[in-house]
């Protein structure tokens, strides 16, 4: 439960990965799971700091809106970012909003790495639950420790 | 009271752990463990309660906390939720790579 990661490899030249991933028009084609749609997605700068919006909508008519904010660009090798689920104007709610699990405000890091071999191109999508201040937290060592929890409650 | 501020304190994860290896403790054998004060460990348990995090049963003259692993569950049932929704998000970004 501490720290997920998945990977994936594409046949395609790592720029055009990292296009996929940080073009407006091309997240719109992809970003939202089967059976729901999205429904825009913007991204204000490139950059650290800069803030991507998306908006999904599920057939039910539920939408939900995140934001993430950039924490590292490095095209075309690396993009992190803090996610929040929003509602339309911004403000963080919690996923219970939107009918998914969870009464809390929840923020969490995303990161992905491109590497490319030949002319495939490896995706690693890592992902931390936490808040800023969670995470510097786990330069200490606490992912580490709920990783150890993990085994005792098992 | 909000999980993740409750485990994004040192103190209070490492009472977790202490909990997590010993089954139960009571306030006093907790305070004993650590070198802060019993009103500090005081302040943390009612954290860690609060959020879920812990129980606690009075058992004589003292109360004696262990780890709720129902609020465990929802830390984990939020990251697979999550964790679905990037399997499916990557898949995606797959068939678009493969069409171009």
């Amino acid at each position: 439960m501490a720290k997920v990661a998945i990977t994936r490899e594409y046949t395609a030249a790592i720029e055009k990965v990292w296009e996929a991933l940080t073009t407006p028009e091309i997240i719109m084609k992809f970003w939202a799971p089967p059976g729901m749609e999205t429904v825009a997605a913007t991204i204000d700068k490139l950059e650290p700091g800069g803030v991507f919006r998306y908006s999904m909508k599920s057939p039910e008519g539920f939408q939900q809106w995140v934001k993430c904010t950039y924490e590292e660009v490095i095209p075309p090798t690396k993009l992190s970012f803090m996610e929040t689920i929003t509602d339309e104007e911004g403000n963080p709610v919690p996923p219970s909003h939107f009918g998914m699990p969870g009464d809390e405000i929840k923020h969490h890091l995303t990161e992905l790495v491109l590497e490319q071999d030949g002319n495939t191109t490896k995706l690693t999508m890592y992902m931390d639950y936490g808040d800023e201040q969670s995470n510097q937290y786990a330069q200490g060592g606490w992912k580490g420790m709920l990783e150890n929890l993990d085994t005792v409650l098992e | 009271m909000d999980i993740y501020y409750a485990i994004a304190e040192p103190h209070r994860r490492l009472i977790l752990e202490q909990l997590a290896i010993h089954g139960q403790l009571s306030a006093g054998e907790i305070v004993e463990k650590f070198q802060i004060t019993a009103s500090a460990i005081s302040q943390h348990l009612k954290v860690l309660f609060e959020a879920g995090l812990v129980r606690k049963e009075k058992q004589a003259q003292k109360r004696v906390y262990s780890i709720n692993e129902a609020g465990f569950a929802e830390l984990d049932e939020w990251t697979q939720h999550l964790k679905q929704q990037w399997e499916k998000r990557l898949d995606k970004l797959g068939n678009y790579l493969e069409q171009q």
